[in-house]
């Protein structure tokens, strides 16, 4: 939903409110590799409470549960709003659910190792999807479309860059996810540029779309890359190809699914101070589900990103905040137990 | 899913088998009470042969030989056992006095046969009966004799019936395990290749093989396959590869296999060479080799043989026939019900007007089309010879243009369902195609229900499934997921021999010679040959 949010208003000048954004997810990569360092060795959970205390650390930990299920939430169903609202107009929201978060809920209970492999093959079928898209709009883009640049209300602009700072604020992910990936070498600068990857791709597929809709007619899609689908032609047999870029497109809402859930679940079992609990595992997925389902359509969905977008405004710079004050003081403990031989 | 872990080898432990921790039974002092023993134990066995004899006509040197009727040379039994005992030694009487030395004079001048073991178990002479030796008792001796002769009723190596290959070698196993062992040693002469023997099943007492050529097999697979073996060492019966296989194997509930069977030596061979490990089982024509990673499935040993090109191009063939096998029908179903929009207007408007008076939807259509095709594959393999051909093929044309005629399905479906079998004959491997056919059903339920959102998802469970599951610790998606780019050079394309000098995943090389290899043999290649006369050529 990240397109609809920078192009309502905003026209073509919309993809420069990914900037805070970007700038966002490189504090947060900061952050995350200078916690590693400090905390080698020890998951975000246990960190906390080592760095902030049992109470502080919980509390906090639980804000990092809270933020990752509203994006789980927000992510999967958003993806089931498209199955709903195009592909499968008369099958129950709640069926469609159901089998996303099934998916979603073995992977994640199969473990990390297992969503990293399916995401390699995601970057392969995103590229694919992609190169689709470009070959495909061959036909119906025009650059004209793309002009004048012109910047929009502020109040558009303020809500873009709204919706920007919580997209990359899925970033905080990271602070689970951290300490597998810290083995290989250089791994900040690879999701550095992994995020400047993917803000490439996003920013390509707006241009695309501005530059085959046009700016004022984009403001009133929701779905603009499943819009821009809808007009490809593969060679002159398949038309009207959105349900297959929508399918495809499933493959990458999985592993990030999986990631976001698996995020979730794993912090909620760190908090309680379990491993591998089924009971709790399946239960925090069935309560995002009833979370999900609390958002009635399309508008109910809008509606909550949009408050969410506020809310991480003060969120995100919070949870941040106590880690990386955390793991200062915590660092400065560490300095001052080695000067004293402890 | 239940995993079993892998286990560092603590140290090589030597192969048990299951008599040995069996107590003993010491060979005695006198002929009859070996006699007796051997008699009390085979009660009511009427194959059983046994024949008491004088050697040399000594009446103090006695002896005896016992052996199972059908499973022995006859002609060795006579003429390289009893003719030297009974006619042509010529014993010093004093020696004949003494154990020993006639024990010895025996073993060194009357069994002009290859191979004698000596031992002092009974209970080891029994088995060894079994397997079909013979086994010679000497009167006041406290051993015995284990006389090679085994002449049991085998079939002859033939062409394989399985995995047929237009080029390449044509053997393939038999049931016994010594041809088999015999075939792979052929093919890798070498000190490093072991046989280690396993002796399993209660009642079967079943000989497993398990090969590997030391120093390139992992010993970690190494150590975990006799760990498996020795769990299942007192099991009842091991009567084929696939008992070994349900016991062994990671996760026995997942339709895909995690051992793969090969009848062919040459694919052995080459198994063993990337570091794989194999089990020859004594009366199975089938060796199994683990681990297994699912693109191993589809790869043919007619790809190395062929050329490059060739090769690769066949690949992407059976690549295309399992998704074709797969998906097809669910894609059928899924777009004829939910998404027509997706097809050209002439396409739709043939495939409305030929399933226009068929009463049954896309998904009954396929499903009784995929069903009736699965009883005429299964009766078809049940039938003897010809009039199984026959009646495959006729049943087929028949049913399917009956079912045409009586507009219980669209043309179309029988070109569906045709391409989707023909899609499924072109993967080599027999154990792969089975979660093919399985997996098809509950995709086309899924395409029925949810159309092409049903279908991508139960692709995705699937491939959760596969990401998920090992063989002996390795992941079976290797080296897609995760992904090992050195290693895609087998699984896209077939390279050329000089561009794989690295063994795969199973073990880690030593030194990467891969590239200065593969640089050096292209330049060094091609080189030009002078003909007489011919001034222009060499340098």
């Amino acid at each position: 939903m990240l397109p609809y949010f920078l192009i309502k208003g905003n026209g073509t000048a919309g993809v420069l409110a990914m900037l805070p954004g970007l700038l966002l997810g490189a504090i947060i990569i900061t952050s995350c590799a200078f916690w590693n360092k400090t905390c080698e060795g020890y998951t975000l959970f246990p960190a906390l409470t080592e760095m902030l205390g049992t109470f502080l650390g919980k509390a906090v930990g639980f804000g990092f549960v809270l933020f990752y299920a509203s994006f789980a939430v927000s992510c999967l169903y958003g993806f089931i709003e498209v199955i709903n609202g195009h592909l499968l107009l008369e099958t129950p929201r709640m069926v469609i659910a159901i089998g996303i978060f099934l998916l979603v809920g073995v992977l994640s209970w199969h473990g990390l190792e297992d969503i990293a492999r399916i995401a390699t093959l995601c970057a392969i079928l995103v590229l694919v999807i992609s190169l689709l898209m470009l070959m495909g709009s061959k036909g119906v883009f025009s650059i004209e479309n793309l002009l004048p640049i012109r910047f929009g209300e502020p109040e558009s602009l303020l809500i873009a860059v709204r919706q920007s700072f919580f997209a990359y604020g899925g970033l905080l992910s990271l602070f689970m996810v951290y300490p597998a990936l810290a083995r290989n070498a250089h791994v900040s600068k690879k999701l550095m540029l992994a995020m400047g990857v993917s803000s490439v791709a996003v920013s390509l597929w707006i241009i695309l779309a501005l530059g085959v809709f046009g700016q004022y007619s984009t403001g009133s899609m929701i779905w603009l890359p499943l819009e821009l689908a809808r007009m490809i032609q593969l060679s002159s047999f398949l038309e009207r190809t959105e349900a297959l870029f929508a399918i495809l497109w499933m493959v990458v809402v999985v592993a990030n699914g999986g990631m976001l859930v698996w995020c979730v679940t794993e912090g909620v079992q760190q908090l309680f101070g379990k491993r591998k609990n089924s009971w709790l595992h399946w239960g925090t997925i069935a309560l995002l589900v009833g979370m999900g389902m609390q958002t009635k359509n399309v508008l109910g969905l809008l509606q909550l990103q949009q408050k969410l977008s506020v809310v991480s405004l003060f969120w995100i710079p919070i949870l941040l905040l106590f880690v990386i004050v955390g793991s200062l003081r915590y660092r400065h403990r560490q300095r001052r137990e080695e000067g004293l031989g402890l | 899913m239940k995993r079993l872990p892998l286990q560092k080898p603590q140290t090589m432990v030597s192969p048990s088998s299951s008599e040995k921790s069996a107590p003993k039974c010491p060979i005695a002092n006198s002929l009859e009470q070996n006699m007796r023993w051997l008699q009390e134990r085979y009660i009511r066995c009427s194959d059983l042969v046994y024949r008491q004899f004088t050697i040399s006509g000594l009446q103090e040197l006695q002896g005896a030989i016992f052996y199972f009727d059908g499973m022995t040379n006859s002609k060795v039994v006579h003429d390289n056992i009893l003719q030297p005992l009974l006619l042509d030694a010529e014993f010093i009487e004093n020696d004949a006095e003494n154990p020993q030395k006639y024990f010895s004079f025996v073993k060194q001048r009357l069994l002009p046969t290859g191979e004698i073991t000596i031992i002092d178990d009974l209970k080891q002479g029994a088995l060894a009966m079994m397997n079909g030796d013979v086994l010679l008792l000497l009167d006041r001796c406290e051993q015995a004799f284990i006389i090679d002769a085994k002449g049991f009723p085998q079939r002859s190596v033939s062409n394989s019936e399985n995995e047929v290959v237009l080029r390449g070698p044509q053997e393939a196993f038999t049931e016994p395990l010594r041809v088999n062992t015999a075939l792979i040693r052929r093919r890798l002469r070498t000190e490093q290749l072991k046989f280690e023997e396993f002796i399993l099943g209660r009642y079967t007492q079943t000989v497993v093989e398990l090969v590997y050529l030391e120093g390139v097999a992992n010993d970690n697979i190494i150590a975990e396959v006799r760990r498996r073996l020795d769990n299942i060492k007192n099991v009842d019966s091991i009567l084929d590869g696939s008992c070994v296989e349900q016991y062994i194997e990671d996760a026995p509930f997942s339709v895909f296999p995690q051992l793969q069977y090969t009848e062919r030596p040459d694919k052995v061979a080459a198994s063993l060479l990337e570091g794989r490990v194999a089990l020859v089982i004594d009366g199975s024509p089938n060796v199994l080799l683990l681990p297994l990673m699912f693109v191993q499935l589809l790869q043919s040993p007619e790809d190395y043989y062929n050329r490059v090109v060739s090769g690769t191009f066949m690949r992407w063939i059976r690549y295309m026939g399992l998704l074709i096998a797969t998906t097809l029908p669910s894609l059928y179903v899924a777009i004829t019900s939910y998404h027509p929009e997706m097809l050209p207007l002439s396409l739709l408007l043939s495939i409305a007007t030929a399933r226009e008076g068929v009463p049954f939807p896309a998904f009954v259509e396929a499903l009784i089309m995929e069903l009736s095709f699965e009883l005429l594959r299964e009766a078809s393999i049940r039938l003897p010879g010809a009039i199984g051909n026959t009646i495959g093929i006729v049943g087929a044309l028949v049913i399917g243009e009956a079912a045409v005629s009586a507009h219980l399905v669209a043309p179309q479906m029988v070109i569906v369902v045709a391409i989707t079998a023909i899609g499924s004959f072109t993967v080599p491997s027999v154990e792969a195609s089975y979660p093919i056919r399985l997996i098809r059903f509950p995709l086309m339920l899924l395409a029925a229900a949810f159309g092409l959102y049903g279908v991508m998802l139960g692709l995705l469970a699937v491939l959760v499934h596969l990401v998920n599951l090992r063989s002996f610790g390795f992941p079976y998606l290797e080296p897609l997921a995760p992904l090992k780019l050195n290693e895609l050079r087998d699984v896209l394309v077939r390279a050329p021999r000089w561009l794989m000098m690295l063994r795969p995943q199973f073990r880690e090389p030593a030194k990467q010679t891969e590239f200065s290899f593969a640089r050096d043999f292209w330049h060094r290649r091609i080189q030009p040959i002078k003909q007489r006369g011919d001034h222009s050529r060499g340098q």
